[in-house]
């Protein structure tokens, strides 16, 4: 794959690769990093990609190892919240807050699966996860989402 | 509930200007990084020269042993490890079984048994064939050497067989991958059969018959003698808060670590908190008895769900070479963190 043909397939999956990272940080800022590093070390990396086809997949699992980056390192500086950062904007706010009050491994199996439309397959080598366990990821990712939906419309 | 990608899309923002700035001066980085840097081009042509010269010797080493791509080989493909520990390689039996046909020829290369799964690597070899196979030649439903296996009706999957002479269909509990051998013609099939998981434990040296040859109900059989492996764990009950769990079987080789649990709730939990108890056993690690994960997970096989009250779980995990190893059910934290259990943990060794 030559570079042309990498900004091209990126350009492709930006909105792919933001939705990945935002699964993981929720937050713009550290996305835009996130992303930032992860495309650098895809290009300087590209040799280990062996079928251009799977592009897509490996993106996703640069852009996740880069996510989860990025939090192992928030978790060790100083942050002062800035409560004037306003929630990023949605059209179903609800069914947003259910995803956020996932664990990140239920989460990006979701989002991978039903938003991305990766085959579990995909996400289970994307994940490095046995199928079977992304089954039951998104199993137990639909009931957790549909009962927190359900207390909220109830409350 | 309904979960389709344009719902689920609606839930998260669209992609912020920040973002794309950042992919934009990220890509212009690289484009200048492109330019200025003609030694990457070298630095690949190098990269294939010393990936060359590495197969070259490789192979020549595997030449000189008389190595064939075997079991460990087919592992390392799929995992990019084999992961077996020191002692694995006792396990394996080459050149079991053989059969001739008239297009084809089969035969057994290598088999493992270790208690939890038979591998199996089988060759097909196109008796007439002057050169190894390409790529091309194995897709192509035209090449001399797919016009043989379809005039031999040979196979090169199976997810059926006969041990000691009953048979077994392994659906589910299967694994079957294939690649071009090195020899002439050759093509080289790899079966993961998980027979503890179908609680298929043979007593002594057992025969295999694969029938990879034939149709329509009339086939001929691959068959080879495997050689039994050591004992190991007996079941044992123990009982959760809410479950009966059973350890019906744990075998921890060099190989890999196999183990199967029967899960059966409480007749009083209702079907949600079944749920989560069959999640937090799903989501099982192989620990030490501080709790550390000791392997990865490599196949997850769950089976007999029965009215949402039980289930059984075959696990296979890498091997381990610990004193003490044990598996353990996993919750979400308040924290949302995956966090080990262990008051519910069962001792493997």
């Amino acid at each position: 794959m030559d570079e042309q043909t990498f900004a091209a397939a990126v350009r492709q999956q930006e909105n792919t690769l933001y939705r990945i990272a935002f699964s993981v940080l929720h937050n713009d800022a550290d996305c835009a990093d996130a992303l930032q590093d992860a495309l650098m070390r895809a290009w300087r990396n590209l040799d280990s990609l062996k079928d251009e086809q799977a592009f897509r997949g490996w993106m996703a699992r640069i852009v996740i190892n880069c996510s989860r980056d990025i939090l192992r390192r928030r978790k060790f500086r100083t942050v002062e919240l800035d409560d004037t950062v306003p929630a990023p904007i949605v059209d179903d706010q609800p069914l947003a807050e259910a995803l956020a009050s996932l664990a990140e491994g239920l989460r990006l199996p979701i989002t991978l699966h039903y938003m991305e439309g990766m085959s579990v397959n995909e996400v289970a080598r994307v994940m490095r996860l046995p199928q079977g366990t992304i089954k039951n990821r998104l199993f137990r990712g639909r009931k957790k989402l549909a009962a927190f939906m359900n207390e909220e419309e109830f409350e | 509930m309904i979960f389709n990608t344009e719902r689920m899309r609606c839930a998260y923002p669209q992609t912020p200007e920040i973002v794309r700035e950042h992919v934009e001066q990220t890509l212009a980085d690289i484009h200048r990084e492109a330019l200025r840097q003609p030694p990457r081009r070298y630095a690949r042509r190098l990269s294939f020269a010393v990936t060359l010269l590495l197969v070259a010797l490789l192979a020549a080493a595997a030449i000189a042993a008389g190595a064939h791509f075997g079991v460990f080989d087919f592992m390392a493909k799929m995992f990019g490890t084999s992961g077996v520990l020191p002692g694995a390689e006792e396990l394996v039996q080459q050149n079991l079984g053989r059969m001739e046909l008239a297009h084809t020829t089969l035969n057994v290369d290598e088999a493992v048994y270790d208690g939890g799964a038979l591998h199996v690597v089988y060759s097909v070899t196109q008796n007439d064939a002057d050169a190894p196979l390409t790529d091309q030649e194995a897709e192509d439903p035209q090449s001399t050497f797919n016009l043989a296996i379809a005039a031999d009706q040979v196979h090169t999957e199976c997810d059926w067989f006969y041990l000691n002479g009953t048979e077994y269909c392994m659906t589910n509990c299967s694994t079957c991958d294939t690649m071009i051998g090195e020899n002439d013609g050759e093509l080289l099939c790899y079966l993961d059969i998980q027979l503890a998981s179908a609680d298929i434990v043979p007593d002594g040296d057992f025969t295999v018959q694969l029938p990879v040859a034939g149709g329509h109900g009339v086939y001929q059989t691959l068959d080879f003698t495997v050689k039994a492996a050591e004992e190991n764990q007996q079941p044992v009950v123990l009982y959760c808060d809410n479950a009966a769990v059973t350890l019906k079987s744990a075998f921890l080789s060099p190989v890999r670590t196999y183990v199967t649990i029967h899960l059966e709730m409480n007749a009083d939990v209702t079907l949600h908190e079944a749920d989560e108890t069959f999640c937090d056993w799903a989501e099982a690690e192989l620990v030490d008895a501080q709790g550390n994960e000791l392997a990865g997970l490599t196949e997850l096989i769950p089976q007999n769900l029965v009215d949402g009250k039980s289930v059984d779980y075959s696990y296979t995990f890498l091997p381990v070479d610990a004193e003490e190893a044990y598996l353990a059910p996993t919750w979400i934290n308040e924290q949302g963190e995956w966090a080990v259990d262990m008051t519910r943990a069962i001792p493997l060794n």
